[in-house]
């Protein structure tokens, strides 16, 4: 048994640590918030050369081929830079989309393209509603001779306005449950899409999708008409790994901001790290965070293998998602008034972990799956 | 990353709970449940019977009885006593604490005296540690012991020690110098609790267990009492606790036990007709306990493979470990206390009243035990500001 990141994966971490270090800095992430693309293509362009938007993609079409535990890793130092870039939205949710539910021809034309960063593929899932069950599915395609045409709003898309293709869910079949979901790759071009730009707490660039009678082609269908459902839910899972692997990275920075600046803070005569009201509030966030990031490596590992992951997966989300809003509520409190300033990085991961928190679903519900789990477990011994 | 628990060691599992499916009777679980005298039970019958296949000592070294056995065989065993509630409470004072004292630090001719009977769980242990003045400040403890001739001479009083009313030895630790600096005048000394001048005061705790006040009046024993060096106690002492680092690995699977029963119940038992885990707030709670447990698990794997590698040792994983346990274990005992309402208050003498056996009223009053029991809540948050996250005192 060896819980942490095997040795490969060490020099993934260190690499990736050094160079958001040097390139993506407190200053750049406050710059890219109000920036109209929301990342640095130069950026983009360097971390997709090291091979992080095709981590997942397999080699044959062009990718790294490496598994969730490598990805798990990786996302630790995204998540802990805060690095502004669509690898979230295209090299994971986009590109274990095309992998869980295209066939090979919508695989050859469009993973290359993620796994080199040339295009980007972002998936439009969520609606008004928010949730991640299948009836927050309620937008419609109906069939239009041989094709189709799609109409309702997507919300909380990433990257909509720079990304290259859609993939929308929509309804083929009217209903609640997971029969009659459909997944349609769209031009974000097309007549009948319009994009704006949601005001987030991160600003981290979601969309408004409104498809208007959007037609597409038979051949926009993405895997089976009205059995998208397994698909979606396989990638939410693996996703939701990846955002809570993330936010690990962000809380273990939360964690060092606050250590490090309890230490210079002088008060009283002494550094604020001194008092013990203070040390309490940070041993509880390295407890939380300890705690977590093993969950986190062992839902990443278990997928990694192909294992049942349905339990480990929302244990992992709802205590990564827990252990970041620790981290980053206390540390920004013990940064006092000076962690409110926008050039505070703690004040990032703040907003960051409110972000994290609901993507992918959020603490309650994936609580909510967990106990659902327990209760199909049969009886203990003795009743 | 590999969580795969160790293949081999699973016909070693199948034996121990083969082993505890036969020779845990009823009448032997019951002492888990209603033995006054130790909390969490002792039954020197199956504590004997554990001795004699090895179990009780599996990461000794050989030539002290143990096995050499690796941590996650150990791991194994204890996940299973945990798991099966098995009474031996006073002979994890013996195995996991006195007895590691004695293999480091104790010469041979003391080491052939005292560990054998351990090994084959016949020797049952108190420890001496906290003193009516010296607590959490342990190094203030003013148990005095003198040397004259060949003898020390013992005289002050130990506090709230469980299980030595009929133990077999009794690890102290007393001042031997007062002149020194508190850490540096501290000693580590064994001696048989029924030596002339000893009187224990037994004291109930508020769940209805024993443990003792002793007093020393001029209690006299032989000079080979001390363990280790002189006035080095203080430091042995420091040294035993990082060994324990391999003790309690299993506990979790008993907090499994109790998040089991309680879905169970939860889903068993109705309000109105509509089953109880169908309530937000405990389907909530529960999800949230099942996942204390989990991460429960992996620290303490984490602990056991850092430990089994040989590489660095896990301090700040077990200091992690110990706030986790001991400040966010807390908030599932409540919890389930509550999801149980009325019938949360019941005690092992309402049998007929008190859902999974009256377990939560005694989970309730051991919790607050365990805030300060062994080191308080707030100690090992100083030990990881401290020592984990090097913050200035």
């Amino acid at each position: 048994m060896d819980l942490g990141p095997n040795e490969a994966q060490q020099i993934i971490k260190t690499n990736a640590r050094q160079f958001l270090e040097d390139s993506c800095t407190t200053e750049h992430v406050v710059e890219m918030e109000e920036d109209a693309t929301g990342f640095d293509p130069a950026i983009w362009k360097q971390v997709c050369d090291f091979g992080w938007a095709g981590m997942l993609v397999p080699e044959q079409y062009g990718g790294f081929g490496g598994n969730m535990t490598d990805m798990a890793v990786l996302a630790e130092e995204i998540g802990r830079a805060l690095l502004p870039s669509p690898l979230f939205a295209s090299s994971v949710v986009g590109a274990l989309t095309v992998m869980a539910a295209g066939n090979d021809d919508q695989k050859q034309a469009l993973l290359p393209g993620i796994a080199d960063g040339t295009s980007l593929v972002t998936l439009a899932l969520n609606e008004p509603s928010g949730t991640y069950e299948p009836w927050g599915v309620q937008a419609e395609a109906t069939q239009d001779g041989s094709g189709w045409e799609l109409s309702g709003t997507k919300l909380y898309v990433p990257f909509a306005d720079a990304a290259s293709t859609l993939i929308v869910a929509a309804r083929t079949q009217a209903g609640d449950g997971p029969d009659g979901v459909t997944l349609f790759v769209v031009d974000p071009g097309a007549a009948g899409v319009t994009s704006t730009i949601l005001d987030t707490i991160f600003q981290d660039h979601q969309f408004e999708v409104v498809l208007d009678g959007v037609s597409v082609n038979a051949d926009a269908v993405l895997g089976a008409v009205g059995g998208a459902w397994p698909a979606i839910q396989q990638v939410l899972d693996q996703a939701a790994v990846a955002v809570a692997a993330q936010s690990i990275g962000g809380a273990e920075r939360s964690l060092e901001l606050a250590v490090d600046y309890s230490q210079e803070r002088v008060q009283f005569g002494r550094p604020i790290g001194s008092f013990q009201a203070l040390q309490h509030k940070m041993a509880r966030m390295v407890t939380e965070v300890t705690g977590a990031q093993l969950l986190v490596y062992e839902a990443a590992w278990r997928l990694a293998q192909g294992l049942d992951a349905s339990i480990e997966v929302p244990m992992a989300k709802a205590a990564a998602s827990g252990a970041y809003t620790t981290c980053s509520i206390e540390g920004t409190h013990i940064f006092g008034g000076a962690g409110y300033i926008k050039e505070a990085a703690i004040q990032l991961h703040f907003r960051r972990a409110k972000g994290a928190e609901v993507q992918m679903g959020d603490p309650r519900w994936h609580r909510k799956r967990i106990t659902r789990l327990l209760v199909q477990q049969p009886a203990p011994a003795g009743h | 990353m590999d969580f795969t628990f160790p293949p081999e060691l699973e016909e070693f599992r199948k034996e121990v709970k083969e082993f505890m499916d036969t020779e845990l009777t009823p009448e032997i679980r019951d002492e888990y449940e209603h033995c006054t005298d130790y909390p969490h039970g002792f039954n020197k019958a199956i504590t004997k019977k554990l001795g004699q296949r090895g179990w009780l000592t599996l990461t000794w070294p050989k030539e002290v009885g143990g096995e050499d056995a690796s941590v996650w065989k150990r791991v194994v065993f204890d996940e299973e006593m945990a798991a099966n509630h098995c009474p031996i409470a006073a002979h994890q004072v013996s195995a996991n604490f006195a007895g590691p004292a004695v293999v480091h630090f104790a010469n041979d001719e003391q080491k052939q005296k005292l560990l054998p009977p351990i090994t084959r769980g016949e020797s049952t242990w108190g420890i001496g540690l906290t003193e009516p003045n010296a607590g959490t400040d342990l190094a203030s403890l003013e148990l005095r012991a003198v040397r004259d001739g060949d003898e020390w001479v013992l005289n002050g009083s130990k506090m709230f020690t469980e299980h030595v009313q009929d133990a077999d030895q009794y690890f102290l630790i007393t001042r031997t110098d007062v002149e020194a600096p508190k850490h540096r005048g501290v000693s580590i000394i064994v001696v048989d609790p029924k030596t002339p001048g000893i009187v224990m005061t037994p004291l109930w705790t508020m769940d209805g267990y024993r443990v003792n006040q002793v007093f020393f009046e001029d209690v006299r024993v032989p000079s080979d009492a001390l363990i280790g060096e002189e006035n080095r106690g203080f430091y042995h002492l420091a040294m035993t606790l990082n060994t324990m680092r391999s003790s309690g690995l299993g506990a979790w699977t008993e907090s499994q036990g109790d998040l089991d029963e309680l879905v169970q119940y939860a889903k068993e038992t109705t309000e109105n007709g509509t089953p109880l885990i169908e309530d937000s707030w405990v389907a909530d709670g529960i999800a949230d306990f099942a996942i204390y447990v989990r991460i429960s698990r992996l620290l303490a794997y984490r602990v056991a493979s850092m430990l089994e590698s040989g590489g660095p040792a896990p301090d700040k994983e077990t200091s992690v470990r110990g706030v986790w346990t001991k400040v966010y274990g807390q908030k599932h005992v409540k919890f389930a206390s509550d999801v149980m309402g009325m019938s949360g208050q019941v005690g092992k003498y309402s049998p007929e009243h008190a859902p999974m056996m009256a377990r939560w009223q005694r989970r309730y009053i051991g919790a607050i035990a365990g805030s300060h029991n062994g080191g308080t809540a707030e100690n090992i948050l100083n030990t990881v500001a401290l020592r984990v996250l090097g913050l200035p005192r």
